[in-house]
């Protein structure tokens, strides 16, 4: 009777301590005083803090490109030569080589509205794969890129996927089709080649132009002296007014790594190469990069970016989630996915062709190998780096864990 | 040295009494009082799904929907109909609550709540289960005429009900507890503290609290009072002297698990339904009190008391055994449930593991051996995704719908390979199915699987919390 008494009482005395232990402490010790195994000093907060480091470097760079590529097509919109063509050519270059890696850092103001402080600015800069060709033939005849509305066009019509339509695509035909007013009228074909080739200019000036100010608007939102949005990262779960938890604040960043699994993987090596969604053999049209021949760059661009957020960027102390990893004792996921990234980098390279619409022609397993090396990535992704850091992908409703 | 045959029949002479003895009134109050709070939380939950426009996710938005064994047959309505049966679920939850034709509500609350709940597994969560188990039980008993509106409209009010009706209801409740306890009895919650110490990893950040969860030994020591707190609050709750404790003691631990995690209505039912354990009187104790000590009337036995037959013994003896045996089967499965998952649902495995998969399809035409890759993802939602993957049998289901579309596309017969690498508890991820399988091949069923391969026997590595 004794004994069931002291079990009675110190299982609710267990039970009572279970419930409200987390209270007692608060008051003599503050956060932050306890030192911690496996931590050399790093904090969840540093990582979130480098995470914003890069993406201010990273929209800093592409800002300065924007600017160069608006100083070349607006040379180009003034003489459309062909040395001004290539020299707008190899600034749009430059410019999405950055911004493809980029694509990586879609959270914050790069991110949609719908995201913490979302200003939906990657739309604007980069709509792929929402793409159309014919409004922007239509928009060339009917020169609405001189509107003052253009800056509110369709994303579409704007950025560097219609940039790289003006500049590389070198037919004269249309996509519209003959029932299109801009063939019925004759406007089209009234333009001529050195029509077309000037009104080209202009509108890729247009899109320039709006570009750089995307750019700025991109960079402004992450300084430190604009809207610093890195604090926001840095301050989840303390004074940030949008990352309710830090968890949130990672979750948000590991949603964004997650375009190389479906954007990079899936939609710019698993549709061409004929792996899926692809009825004929291969599927070269859904090819990220028609005109320019990048998408192979596109791809390692990408790669380039996912790592910097993985294991970091100098502007951001070389700080990623592999130091997290580290500290928390898991550097052999760290390990696996530097392994992993490390041999589908190779593989692109390995790709002897300018493009992939060269290797698809000729050996398209050679495009299906490279999904399987980026398959690599994914896969410790969404399976050891979402389990070790408990990262929500996607962010779910309610549960049980059950 | 006690005679065995002296305990037989003390032990038939006890089962001989418990008829009687579960037939005899007691105070009908408190059971009222739970009808008010669980028609209530049904209210609220419905709305929640429609305020937050969860019945379009689950229901509306998914092209596929994952089925439950012997279940196919249950249909998904139209948007229309979702939407009208969570309304009829809101509305229906008041009926209960305020009495009001107490039986036909609460029988058509149960069969609307199943019926959304068998729609799609993977909405399937522990806490939905309890709640449809519990307003099974619940259509069973005539508590529209306690404290409801029922005894207004119709007469007969009663005061008291007979005993059985909170014997199952505690029965229930114990039994999620028991089996939650039983479920945290393994290596990695008692020796490595897995999968807490993941979650508390990652919530180091949360203010006043998060830093504790830093600590050496925290997620360890958590876990074992969470294992604790399964094994023995229930045993607390049913004794008089320990109840009130125990209870703070649910309203502190259920407070605290949502806190930390996204488990929405789970510690408000479980709040909740705790006050089943307390005495048949205790509304009447409270109201007396903020009456500044004016009584209410007492209970007064029925001038018609429900007797309990002998198929109504029968057929409750049959329910608790089967609430006994169907957690109880994965047992019969052998090796590591949380890995293979065969009776892993409806058996209290709440907050067990840390479980994530990446799936790929690798689809053969067996016409022109051509090689596709299907994504989950293609025919999934993100909720969906998110839940199926880790779980054998659905990964099974959703290969053969995958077979059926491209069947549909190519003509021609194909073979469906799943790639699953998944990890539990932190371990490094490995091939959760035979990747060599042909899953069009494979049908489910209730025997052991057979192409889901073992369970990683390393223990789980151990994690270091980061501070914030």
């Amino acid at each position: 009777m004794v004994t069931s008494r002291w079990f009675v009482r110190s299982s609710v005395l267990l039970s009572l301590w279970a419930a409200t232990f987390g209270c007692r402490r608060i008051v003599s010790e503050p956060a932050g005083a306890a030192p911690l195994p496996g931590d050399a000093g790093l904090t969840r907060a540093g990582v979130l803090g480098a995470f914003g480091a890069c993406a201010y470097d990273l929209a800093r760079d592409f800002r300065e490109r924007a600017e160069t590529f608006e100083r070349r097509t607006g040379a180009l919109a003034s003489a459309p030569t062909p040395e001004n063509l290539a020299v707008a050519k190899a600034a749009w270059e430059d410019a999405i080589d950055v911004w493809e890696r980029s694509e990586l850092y879609q959270f914050g103001p790069a991110a949609p509205l719908t995201s913490p402080g979302g200003q939906d600015l990657r739309a604007q800069i980069y709509s792929w794969p929402t793409v159309s060709r014919c409004p922007l033939e239509q928009g060339l005849v009917n020169r609405t890129f001189e509107e003052p509305t253009f800056t509110t066009d369709s994303p579409t019509n704007r950025g560097l996927y219609a940039a790289e339509y003006l500049l590389f695509y070198p037919g004269t035909d249309n996509v519209c089709g003959a029932g299109s007013a801009i063939n019925t009228s004759g406007a089209w074909a009234g333009l001529g080649t050195t029509g077309l080739a000037q009104r080209k200019g202009a509108y890729a000036h247009a899109i320039a132009l709006d570009l750089l100010a995307r750019a700025r608007t991109l960079e402004t939102a992450w300084a430190p002296t604009g809207g610093n949005f890195g604090k926001e990262l840095t301050n989840a779960g303390s004074a940030s007014g949008l990352f309710a938890s830090q968890q949130f604040a990672f979750n948000t960043i590991s949603d964004a790594l997650f375009y190389i699994e479906i954007s990079t993987k899936d939609m710019k090596l698993g549709k061409p190469s004929g792996l899926r969604m692809c009825d004929t053999p291969t599927c070269p049209e859904a090819l990220e990069s028609p005109w320019a021949k990048r998408s192979k760059s596109h791809i390692r661009a990408n790669l380039v970016g996912a790592q910097m957020l993985v294991f970091g960027c100098t502007a951001g102390g070389n700080v990623g989630f592999d130091d997290l990893l580290s500290a928390m004792g898991r550097g052999d996921v760290a390990a696996r996915l530097a392994t992993a990234f490390n041999e589908a980098i190779a593989a692109v390279d390995a790709v002897p062709d300018a493009d992939l619409d060269v290797t698809l022609t000729r050996d398209r397993v050679v495009v299906q190998n490279l999904y399987i090396a980026l398959k690599k990535i994914t896969d410790i992704m969404r399976s050891d780096f979402v389990t070790v850091l408990d990262l929500e992908i996607p962010k779910v409703i309610e549960g049980d864990n059950d | 040295m006690i005679d065995p045959r002296a305990r037989f029949h003390a032990l038939r002479a006890w089962l001989l009494a418990q008829p009687a003895a579960l037939a005899r009134e007691t105070d009908a109050a408190a059971i009222a009082a739970y009808r008010v709070a669980f028609g209530l939380m049904m209210t609220v939950s419905a709305g929640r799904f429609l305020y937050y426009g969860w019945v379009d996710e689950l229901f509306v938005k998914p092209s596929f929907f994952f089925k439950y064994w012997a279940l196919a047959w249950v249909p998904v309505p139209s948007a229309t109909v979702v939407h009208g049966i969570f309304w009829a679920l809101a509305a229906l939850g008041i009926m209960v609550a305020a009495g009001l034709f107490y039986r036909p509500a609460m029988v058509t609350l149960f069969v609307l709540f199943a019926w959304v709940q068998a729609m799609d597994v993977t909405n399937y969560l522990n806490h939905y289960y309890l709640v449809a188990l519990l307003a099974l039980l619940m259509t069973t008993m005539p508590l529209g005429r306690t404290w409801g509106l029922d005894g207004v409209l119709f007469g007969k009010k009663r005061t008291t009900l007979p005993r059985w009706c909170t014997t199952v209801l505690r029965f229930q409740v114990a039994i999620v507890y028991v089996f939650a306890a039983l479920a945290k009895a393994t290596p990695d919650w008692l020796l490595h503290g897995e999968p807490l110490r993941i979650w508390l990893a990652a919530r180091t950040g949360l203010p006043l609290v998060g830093w504790l969860f830093a600590l050496p030994g925290a997620a360890l020591l958590m876990s074992w009072a969470g294992f604790l707190y399964d094994a023995t609050i229930w045993i607390f709750l049913l004794q008089k002297r320990t109840r009130p404790f125990a209870y703070v003691a649910v309203i502190g631990f259920h407070a605290m698990t949502r806190a930390l995690f996204p488990i929405g209505m789970f510690p408000v039912i479980m709040v909740v339904t705790a006050l089943v354990f307390f005495d048949p009187s205790w509304p009447r104790a409270v109201l007396a009190r903020l009456r500044k000590g004016a009584q209410l009337a007492p209970a007064t036995p029925s001038a018609s008391p429900l007797r309990l037959r002998a198929p109504a013994l029968a057929l409750l003896a049959a329910y608790a055994l089967v609430q006994v045996a169907v957690p109880l089967r994965s047992v019969a499965y052998g090796g590591n449930v949380l890995w293979h998952e065969q009776g892993m649902r409806f058996s209290w495995r709440v907050m067990c593991r840390e479980k994530n998969a990446s799936v790929t399809y690798w689809i053969e035409d067996r016409a022109t051996h051509r090689t596709f890759v299907a994504t989950p993802a293609a025919y999934l939602t993100d909720r969906q995704l998110r839940e199926f993957s880790t779980q054998p049998d659905l990964v099974l289901q959703l290969a053969h719908h995958v077979a059926k579309d491209f069947r549909k596309r190519t003509g021609h017969e194909v073979s469906v390979r799943a790639e699953v690498r998944a990890s539990l508890n932190g371990r490094p991820s490995v091939l959760l199915l035979d990747d060599a399988r042909d899953l069009e091949q494979v049908e489910d069923s209730l025997a052991p699987s057979t192409f889901v391969r073992p369970s990683p026997e390393a223990p789980p590595p151990s994690i270091e919390p980061v501070h914030a």
